[in-house]
């Protein structure tokens, strides 16, 4: 079975997705504004079919740890 | 405009070098205004003031030099480049044209590109009322693997500084781990956040610090660092400190955080490296299950209570670990799904890690 497509419904979903996943990509180097392919079909062209829900969660596929700055780990409870 | 008034100075190689590297730390490799990828000089006295800002921080040092400079600002990773690239123990000499600086040493010659100082910012505080000394890198290294990433929450961007009990305490947190480290006793302070990027900017070693409610800024030899606050109210994290944690092991540092790398490296790479620890009667054993692969690997701890079993990111863990210098470390526990406290052997550092489900 096909993993959900995932879709931002708006400008503030899609800005935390990038967040979570595209600003934390090693695919992406932000510093040089070079965005991944999946990135900028996502904002200029077709849908990619790299997003998609994964365990009810927004996910990209493709995500590579970039080790400079490692994702927020979504299984450990949170303090506040 | 004003008629330049001076002609130029006459300055070492290492001390253009050292100015450089001393400011050019804050200067961003991207900025929306061109200015701020320009050091302001300026030499009096025999004096050369070096000064960059990325409108939060500045930094401006000073060195010897012979002659005079106006006001002005030029490129600073332009004059890094040439400085290194010349040789050692070249005499520089730098002199305004217009609108541009003609530096030369032996047989090179560059122009530079400048731009007016009166459009450079200042951030320099008025008043500052707030005034000690003290090993503030000491302190501000030790928590700073807790600190938040995440623009959504700036106010964990940072190591909020403050005096509960009239000592000096560090803390920072991102909301799954958290450090806090008490230092010696201080006047009375408001409780501030200093940025990340500050952070990094302070050395190991006594400086003077000087605060106020929304900017600090240390001192150390001829280079002064300022910097705004972060503008937020740091969460009550002695609330979710814990007290009264009865289940404690304690383990050798070194061989827990070997075990713990050994251990995840067969974890999967997307945020979900889960170490499960489960403790016995003086062993404990560290696990991982990955999408295919799994690792397991027992060691000894002292530990006397009933068997138990809890999950951490082992990241998190690891970074905790390698936060301490002491050769034993020690884990206080409630439950599994509460926060544990951890310790080290006479080490001022105290940690709390939050754990995950694994």
């Amino acid at each position: 079975m096909t993993d959900r497509p995932y879709r931002p419904s708006n400008g503030t979903e899609g800005a935390i997705f990038e967040e979570r996943w595209c600003q934390r990509c090693a695919r992406e180097d932000v510093d040089k504004d070079d965005l991944c392919d999946i990135h900028g079909n996502a904002l200029f062209g077709d849908p990619p079919t790299e997003w998609v829900y994964k365990d009810g969660k927004p996910t990209c596929t493709a995500f590579t740890v970039d080790a400079r700055c490692e994702p927020r780990c979504d299984e450990t409870m949170e303090m506040f | 405009m004003t008629k330049p008034t001076t002609t130029g100075l006459t300055i070492t190689r290492a001390d253009l070098i050292r100015a450089l590297a001393a400011t050019s730390k804050v200067v961003e490799s991207r900025n929306t205004y061109p200015i701020l990828a320009n050091v302001h000089m300026q030499a009096q006295d025999n004096r050369l003031t070096v000064r960059a800002t990325d409108l939060d921080i500045e930094i401006s040092t000073s060195v010897p030099c012979q002659g005079a400079l106006d006001p002005i600002t030029a490129p600073a990773r332009t004059l890094s480049e040439i400085a290194k690239k010349l040789p050692d123990g070249a005499d520089i000499s730098i002199e305004p044209t217009g609108e541009t600086l003609i530096v030369k040493a032996g047989r090179s010659r560059f122009v530079v590109a400048t731009l007016g100082a009166d459009a450079f910012p200042d951030i320099a505080p008025a008043e500052l009322p707030h005034r000690f000394t003290t090993d503030l890198g000491a302190l501000l290294g030790r928590v700073s693997f807790a600190i938040s990433n995440e623009a959504t929450r700036y106010y964990l961007n940072g190591v909020y500084l403050h005096n509960p009990n009239g000592k000096l305490t560090a803390v920072a947190t991102d909301g799954h781990r958290l450090g806090k480290i008490t230092g010696a006793a201080a006047q009375d302070l408001p409780g501030v956040i200093i940025p990340t990027k500050m952070v990094g900017l302070v050395p190991l070693g006594d400086v003077e610090v000087e605060l106020s409610d929304t900017k600090i800024r240390f001192s150390y030899g001829d280079t002064v660092v300022v910097s705004k606050l972060i503008e937020g109210t740091f969460p009550d994290y002695e609330r979710v400190t814990p007290k009264n944690n009865d289940k404690t092991a304690t383990f050798d540092r070194r061989q827990l955080l070997d075990t713990t790398e050994r251990v995840s490296i067969v974890a999967s790479d997307r945020g979900g490296k889960g170490v499960k620890i489960e403790v016995a009667a003086d062993s404990a054993t560290l696990s991982v299950r990955g999408e295919n692969d799994a690792a397991q690997e027992d060691l000894p701890c002292e530990y006397g209570g009933d068997p138990f079993e809890v999950g951490y990111n082992a990241r998190y863990l690891g970074d905790i670990l390698r936060a301490y210098s002491s050769d034993k470390v020690t884990f206080a526990w409630r439950d599994s799904c509460s926060p544990a406290l951890v310790t080290g052997e006479g080490d001022a550092l105290v940690s709390v890690i939050m754990p995950m489900r694994v």
